[in-house]
């Protein structure tokens, strides 16, 4: 390795209270990017947290040189060289950890690839980013920076993730505080760009709008009696949070412009390139829109790269796992409603995105056996599988179940058609998921036990809500017979199934996107039993 | 008969009520608490559902009917996550909270005003496994008028004094720990100058006694056949006697409260008593649901959680760590493995091996030795009880509800049925327990409804009061207000409300 660093006389040095682990030294080049220093306050953090380390940081000065190959142990240097000295980095994008005499060298092409390499030392001790947390590994991994010869290099060039959506049940519910976290989560697994999905009935697409909201649709009511009311906080009406102030309808489009605008300064705070897509639009709009929105660096009428939906067709609540989606692209653009039931494949996904010669690590297990520890992978395993039948029984049998809507639940009471036997399987392979979950949860006792809770816990809601279309579909069949004691029976317990499956999905509630799915689900399901029931 | 020592001279009238057994004395103690000036306002609520933890009130003033969280509210304070019940003594309203996922707090407010008199936050160190819903504020403290207790999983048993929130003393206890995870929950009880506390858990459950001024242990019983468990401390008196009355797994038992010596047992419960009795004079009520049946006990639930590769048989290496002595206990043919034929009593205490099922009993206080087949006056075995929610036991009236918003309702006298397993169309789980006053009975669903029912003979719903936020605590009652402490905050519901 020939790269050169630059050593500071005393441009700025950090030093953190003396801890029992290694001192260590992080190098930044000269005049380091605006990321590149938060890459080296990246790289501390995870030095400090991982191994108890006392940490300074310095940035270099033209005045003195290094060379990496003068012997300097537990130094780190950190930056990109300058791309027209080295030109054999083909890509932006590439970054690499590699030991030696002088210190561990953790660059990138670029100071966002820079970061990225700061992300794929926490990866290598055991850190896993997910797009809705971090978890540390179990166990302190032994520190060492020697021995490490790795180089990565994009297989999927565009690595895009798409924001908003029509649903309350969706990242369209998010606000400015959860995207900027989950810019930030998006940067630690490596993508490189977010676009933001526009229809033209949307009041800050800039042609002409039919709604004033984020979503598609009003605010829901979330007063009184409902399931799973602890998700609202008291609150009567669900909103979006940039919204819920606006006094009129103006007000709400200006609101929702300005979130827009907001959403896009975050993006690009990360290092993240934004693109915004109005589908359809013609040359004319897409200008008007680039004209809204200055800090967008693209616009188009059509997606980018390919779409990966991680979600069942035709928006269904149900839990889901689609083994298939996630083979690495060439390029891609991530469709996620409720993130927070695909963290694991995201991430599987974000590690097939880059590739080194001794692989990148990108199975279940890989993720799993850091943060949970022995015993967890296997039911972990079995329980994925079982969400993904039942996933696939839904997708083949009928797509619209889970579906809020025209659709809705309450066809299961309107007929007295006895119901399908597909919807028996379906119930048993939630049961298993659940059991499969709540074992690898046990399991777990520590660290990631929330990633497996909300699994758990999703598919205990989706074993409730079959419940609750059994029972109401039995109510059905005695109504048709003129059996109300027999009705009134099976709603009651139709309705305490569908109380049930909101409050326990309420439970691991995590992003806006959930409480959504749970309001719209008192709107499909639980307040039409509810006046059923007083039939 | 009335336990003179327990209160200021509000409480000597109202507890005495609690012991008596016919309507006659209970119209003429109901006719000198009025009389008394000592019965409004003062009336005080001082542990987990209130005197003896009866749940009962014995105020006089009206309470209210009809209520929510934007009408009738004389005060509202925010405190942070708990599940604990707020407890009244003297004016003050005592809640703990676990805050910013690293202290717990414990407030003082004054009940009139909600204004906050003290608060005192206890970083909680390196917090145990619990299981959802269940909250690091978990447990109710309990007061005397001098000092208020409360116990917290990492500290032990502490002591502040009521006026200033001094801390007074601390008394560490040993960390509980739980096969399943469910973390702690019970409660302290204050009783002549003494602390109460049952630690029923899946290792090393134990009843202490500590000097209420000092915070010094008096006495420790250890309680070697028990596992987790909730049951909160009665005193019963009968005999003519007083008994430190504990409910736990499979048995209810009598300690001598002096010296925490056992004076007799009942085998007549169920594997897991997360519910508590209460007393109505010297007959003691349990109602309980435990996980299992008769003959399949804990199998389902051990294999459902604990069996990792799903062969049916628990292995050592499937056990955590702490529970391996247990675990060696129930591998009677030391083979490393829970089997088929070790996993129906696996982890009980070879000398009670209850199972699970339902069971709603009256157990008569005051004997000797073994008085199961001597004291259970009734018992009736059907599907009404909770597993979690404790009975209520109002002018001769035994209330339950359980998961789903099912009452039932039987006499006390001799376990007749009033009505049974009858919805109350408010869904949903019900982890606090029923309390009454005013003629009414007051039940607290999860989902944040206050659900007022009629003391009458049929079940009558006078209002469903929404709160707005989730509730597993049980609510107080005291002076004519009612204090529900949602997961968030507490709420002080009272007609003086404008």
């Amino acid at each position: 390795m020939t790269t050169r660093f630059l050593i500071p006389l005393l441009c700025y040095t950090v030093l953190t209270a003396r801890a029992a682990g290694p001192e260590v030294t992080i190098v930044t080049t000269a005049n380091p990017a605006e990321l590149e220093r938060f890459a080296a306050d990246e790289l501390k953090s995870i030095l400090e947290t991982l191994f108890e380390a006392n940490v300074s940081v310095t940035d270099a000065d033209a005045d003195v040189d290094v060379d990496v190959d003068v012997e300097a142990p537990h130094r780190i240097l950190l930056g990109h060289p300058d791309p027209n000295k080295n030109p054999g980095f083909q890509s932006r994008d590439l970054h690499y950890l590699k030991s030696s005499p002088g210190g561990l060298i953790v660059g990138g092409a670029s100071p966002l690839a820079t970061l990225w390499a700061v992300y794929e030392f926490g990866h290598r001790h055991g850190i896993r980013y997910l797009p809705t947390a971090d978890f540390p590994p179990l166990e302190s991994p032994e520190f060492s920076l020697d021995g490490f010869d790795i180089t990565l290099r994009p297989l999927a060039e565009r690595r895009t993730w798409r924001l908003l959506g029509t649903s309350p049940a969706s990242q369209a519910a998010w606000s400015l505080t959860e995207y900027e976290a989950l810019f930030t989560q998006l940067v630690k697994m490596k993508f490189n760009r977010v676009e933001l999905v526009m229809q033209p009935y949307q009041v800050f697409a800039g042609t002409v709008a039919t709604d004033s909201g984020i979503w598609k649709g009003d605010s829901l009511d979330v007063s009184g009696d409902i399931a799973g009311r602890a998700v609202f906080t008291g609150k009567k009406t669900f909103d979006h949070p940039a919204l819920a102030a606006a006094a009129s309808r103006e007000e709400r489009g200006e609101l929702a412009l300005a979130f827009i605008k907001d959403l896009i300064t975050a993006a690009k705070k990360r290092g993240l390139t934004v693109v915004i897509e109005l589908a359809g639009a013609d040359e004319k709009q897409l200008t008007a829109l680039g004209d809204i929105y200055p800090g967008a660096d693209f616009v188009t009428s059509e997606p980018e790269s390919p779409i990966l939906t991680f979600a069942p067709s035709g928006g269904s609540l149900m839990p889901h796992h689609a083994e298939n989606e996630v083979k690495a692209k060439e390029s891609y653009a991530v469709d996620t409603p409720l993130v927070a039931d695909h963290n694991h494949q995201l991430w599987q996904l974000a590690r097939k995105a880059f590739a080194d010669k001794d692989a990148a690590g990108d199975r279940l297990a890989d993720l799993i056996l850091p943060i949970c520890g022995d015993g967890v992978v296997e039911p972990f395993n079995n329980g994925i599988a079982a969400l993904t039948e039942a996933a696939a029984l839904i997708a083949k049998e009928d797509p619209t179940f889970g579906v809020p809507g025209e659709a809705g639940f309450m066809r299961f009471y309107e007929s007295a058609d006895p119901l399908p036997a597909w919807i028996a399987k379906a119930k048993e392979l939630y049961g298993k998921a659940v059991g499969e979950f709540y074992r690898a949860n046990t399991r777990a006792r520590d660290g990631a036990r929330p990633l497996l809770l909300r699994h758990a816990k999703r598919a205990t809601f989706a074993l409730h809500y079959v419940s609750a279309a059994e029972a109401a579909r039995h109510a059905g069949i005695a109504k048709a017979a003129g059996d109300d004691d027999a009705r009134i029976e099976q709603i009651e317990l139709a309705v305490e199934a569908m109380h049930n499956a909101l409050a326990i999905y309420a439970e691991v509630a995590t992003e806006p996107g959930d409480a959504g799915a749970i309001a719209l689900m008192n709107e499909d399901g639980y307040r039409p039993l509810l006046l059923a029931l007083e039939e | 008969m009335a336990d003179m020592g327990h209160c200021g001279n509000g409480g000597v009238l109202i507890y005495s009520i609690h012991f008596m057994t016919n309507r006659p004395a209970f119209a003429l103690v109901l006719a000198a608490l009025i009389a008394s000036p000592a019965a409004s306002r003062g009336e005080d609520w001082p542990q987990f559902r209130g005197l003896n933890g009866s749940g009962v009130a014995t105020g006089t003033d009206p309470v209210p009917t009809e209520f929510s969280f934007e009408s009738g509210v004389l005060w509202k304070a925010a405190l942070g996550d708990g599940i604990s019940s707020p407890v009244i003594v003297d004016g003050k309203v005592f809640n703990t909270a676990f805050v910013g996922e690293k202290d717990f707090v414990i407030y003082c407010h004054d009940a009139s005003t909600g204004k906050e008199l003290w608060k005192r936050d206890l970083p909680a160190g390196e917090l145990p496994r619990i299981t959802p819903p269940n909250s690091h504020a978990s447990s109710t403290p309990a007061a005397d008028g001098e000092r208020v207790y409360a116990y917290f999983s990492t500290l032990g048993i502490l002591a502040f004094d009521a006026v200033t929130g001094d801390e007074v003393w601390r008394h560490v206890l040993p960390k509980a720990s739980y096969l399943m995870d469910w973390g702690s929950g019970a409660s302290p009880v204050v009783h002549d100058s003494r602390v109460f506390f049952v630690q029923d858990d899946d290792l090393n459950s134990f009843v202490i006694c500590l000097d209420a001024a000092s915070g010094k242990q008096l006495w420790k019983t250890p309680r070697p056949e028990m596992l987790a468990g909730y049951s909160l401390p009665m005193m019963c008196e009968a005999g003519g006697r007083k008994d430190l009355v504990v409910a736990g797994s499979g048995k209810l038992i009598g300690y001598d409260p002096a010296t925490g010596a056992e004076r007799w047992s009942c085998a007549s419960l169920l594997r897991t008593m997360m519910t508590s009795p209460v007393v109505h004079g010297d007959l003691i009520y349990l109602a309980v649901q435990s996980y299992g049946d008769s003959t399949r006990t804990l199998k389902f639930a051990l294999l459902e959680w604990l069996d990792t590769n799903q062969d049916g048989k628990l292995a050592r290496e499937e056990m955590p760590a702490e529970f391996l002595e247990r675990f060696d206990t129930s591998d009677k043919n030391s083979d490393g493995l829970i089997d088929e034929t070790e996993i129906d009593t696996a982890f009980q205490h070879e000398n009670n091996q209850a199972a699970g099922g339902n069971t709603i009993q009256a157990v008569r206080g005051g004997g000797t030795g073994d008085v199961t087949k001597t004291h259970v006056v009734w018992n009736i075995d059907n599907k009404s009880p909770s597993n979690l929610s404790s009975p209520l036991v109002y002018r001769d009236r035994l209330h339950v509800v359980k998961s789903g918003g099912v009452s039932s309702c039987f006499s006390a006298t001799d376990g007749a049925t009033i009505w049974d397993r009858t919805r109350l169309k408010n869904f949903g789980d019900y982890y606090a327990s029923p309390i009454a006053a005013d003629g009414k009975v007051y039940i607290a669903g999860r989902n944040g409804f206050v659900l007022v029912l009629d003391d009458s003979d049929e079940l009558a719903i006078l209002a469903k009061n929404d709160m707005g936020e989730e509730i597993l605590a049980t609510p107080a009652i005291a002076g004519g207000r009612i204090f529900i402490r949602t997961r968030e905050n507490v709420f002080c519901i009272s007609g003086e409300a404008r």
